[in-house]
């Protein structure tokens, strides 16, 4: 089993190599919102606090998000060695099939939700296609719906996504409005006990609510929210 | 925020044409005699977004507002917009497949694997991608082009210039989109799991469990509600699809059909209002003015058929 981390640009302005170190890979960006793909500054100062494999985390993208993720991969792809990309957005998905032979595409949670349910027969040799090994996933309903699939799940923890906004609660704009990243790596705890069956936790665009690290048999990385 | 389109934008060349669902053929001849150039509808066994109550109760009140759009030369479209489990797969296929035999026009779709199984089939129905399947960019739309869909519904959480490449050399694809000031969800709803309008009929009596992202919250901070642009906002982003070239406008189906008729009536007014070529300012004016009492969702989910 893998054990990884996942940070947003925010996160790693305040990551020390000792948080970092003993994983087998780091996840920097974020599933949720493109104000948080990292920039290539963002990518070197990881690799100055980390020496081991770099995920790019990338959420659903605008027109502008998925120009900014193009240049990422670029440059990602410039170092001629294959990396790791989680995908949450159809539009990245196609581009990297297209255009990033050196990518290696996960499918994030977002996308995950969307296909665990599918037809297994053709979401097998939808994976294949696009050269899936693996998706990203952080509950137990979404890991039954996936029985049948033959790839590989990587398990993410403390927190299960359950909503996400484009809306962002922070700058009250679009997610594609100027961001001075004023969420920072806040994690804010909503209650309402008439609305709400348990606690809600906002970070940035999205909601959750806690889970656990599963031990489901699929599971072949876990990965853990970096948090202050 | 305003798309490069200008205070006063030119006049378009053609048309928008109308969509609503609905749950009988009633339901869609009164639509029809109003001006709705097309209707969906659904039923139950297809895997679809709708509760039961919106949908038809059998296939053969389909086949009967098929033959009516025949005769009104008008279409309709099948929702099947939700993901068809593999369990299953094989038996709801073949029921999307006979009801475009029978003479639904297009098929509503949200799972890739459908089309994919269509392609194969060389069965290729006029294909309309649900905003479920969430298309937010350009090289998204490319992806389900190339998969067979003729149409997008455009999702309502963009602005006018995150929308503008998708109407730019769009190869042929339509583009689908809501009354925005009367349907606007604030948070995505294929990715949203919490208590929802969609999730839950209101039955008069008894109680209903609070939407989420329509109730107040506490935080550290204070009070807390989930944020959506504000009617005006939504209402100049309408203006700016409309002359961008929106091909359809969409009323969406409910449970309540009063609810959908008034929702169907203050959109045609809208839209006639931007078939005259009226400024961006008059129309944020005047559509403030009619739709600022008309934001419903959630009220639409009591079950009301026709004639009620």
């Amino acid at each position: 089993m893998e054990k990884s981390i996942s940070l947003s640009p925010w996160e790693l302005s305040r990551a020390t190599p000792e948080r970092l170190s003993g994983r087998d890979c780091v996840y920097l960006g974020s599933e949720f919102c493109e104000n948080k793909l990292p920039s290539a500054a963002d990518l070197r100062k990881l690799r100055s606090l980390y020496s081991g494999k770099v995920v790019l985390a990338t959420p659903l993208l605008s027109n502008r998000g998925l120009e900014a993720a193009r240049a990422l991969l670029r440059g990602l792809s410039a170092r001629k060695r294959k990396f790791e990309v989680v995908v949450n957005d159809w539009g990245l998905l196609r581009l990297i099939k297209k255009d990033f032979p050196l990518a290696v595409p996960l499918i994030g949670r977002l996308l995950t939700w969307e296909i665990a349910e599918m037809d297994k027969k053709f979401l097998n040799a939808f994976c294949k296609e696009y050269g899936v090994p693996a998706v990203e996933a952080d509950s137990e309903e979404t890991l039954a719906r996936l029985k049948g699939f033959r790839g590989a799940v990587h398990f993410h923890y403390p927190l299960r996504f359950v909503s996400v906004t484009r809306f962002c609660s922070f700058t009250k704009a679009f997610n594609s409005a100027p961001c001075a990243r004023a969420c920072k790596g806040d994690t804010i705890k909503l209650t309402n006990p008439k609305a709400l069956p348990e606690p809600l936790y906002m970070r940035g665009n999205a909601y959750f609510v806690p889970n656990r690290p599963s031990r489901h048999r699929s599971i072949k990385r876990l990965v853990e929210l970096y948090q202050d | 925020m305003k798309a490069k389109t200008g205070t006063d934008a030119k006049p378009r060349s053609s048309r928008m044409l109308t969509t609503v669902g609905v749950r009988t053929a009633a339901e869609a001849e009164y639509f029809f005699r109003h001006g709705a150039d097309e209707v969906y509808c659904g039923i139950p066994a297809i895997p679809n977004h709708g509760k039961p109550q919106e949908n038809y109760s059998s296939v053969e009140g389909i086949h009967d507002t098929v033959e009516l759009a025949r005769r009104m030369n008008r279409k309709v479209f099948l929702v099947a917009n939700d993901i068809f489990p593999s369990a299953d797969f094989r038996r709801t296929t073949a029921m999307v497949k006979d009801l475009v035999k029978k003479g639904v026009y297009g098929v509503i779709i949200r799972d890739i694997a459908l089309l994919d199984h269509f392609r194969a089939a060389d069965i290729r129905p006029f294909f309309t991608l649900s905003t479920l399947a969430i298309c937010f960019n350009r090289g998204a739309m490319d992806f389900f082009r190339e998969r067979g869909v003729s149409r997008i519904v455009l999702p309502q959480q963009l602005t006018s210039q995150e929308s503008a490449p998708f109407f730019r050399d769009r190869k042929g694809v339509e583009i689908e989109i809501f009354c925005l000031p009367m349907f606007y969800e604030i948070n995505l709803n294929p990715l949203c799991t919490m208590s929802c309008p969609c999730s839950q009929e209101i039955i008069p009596g008894k109680k209903q469990v609070p939407y989420t992202c329509q109730s107040k919250l506490r935080s550290p901070g204070g009070e807390f509600a989930m944020p959506m642009p504000d009617t005006r906002t939504l209402l100049s982003t309408l203006y700016d699809l409309y002359h961008m070239g929106a091909d359809c406008m969409k009323v969406a189906r409910g449970p309540n059909v009063a609810e959908v008729i008034e929702v169907f009536h203050k959109t045609v007014y809208l839209m006639k209002l931007l078939e005259k070529g009226i400024s961006r300012e008059l129309f944020v004016h005047e559509g403030f003015r009619s739709v600022r009492e008309a934001q419903n969702y959630g009220k639409k989910y009591i079950f009301k058929p026709l004639g009620t």
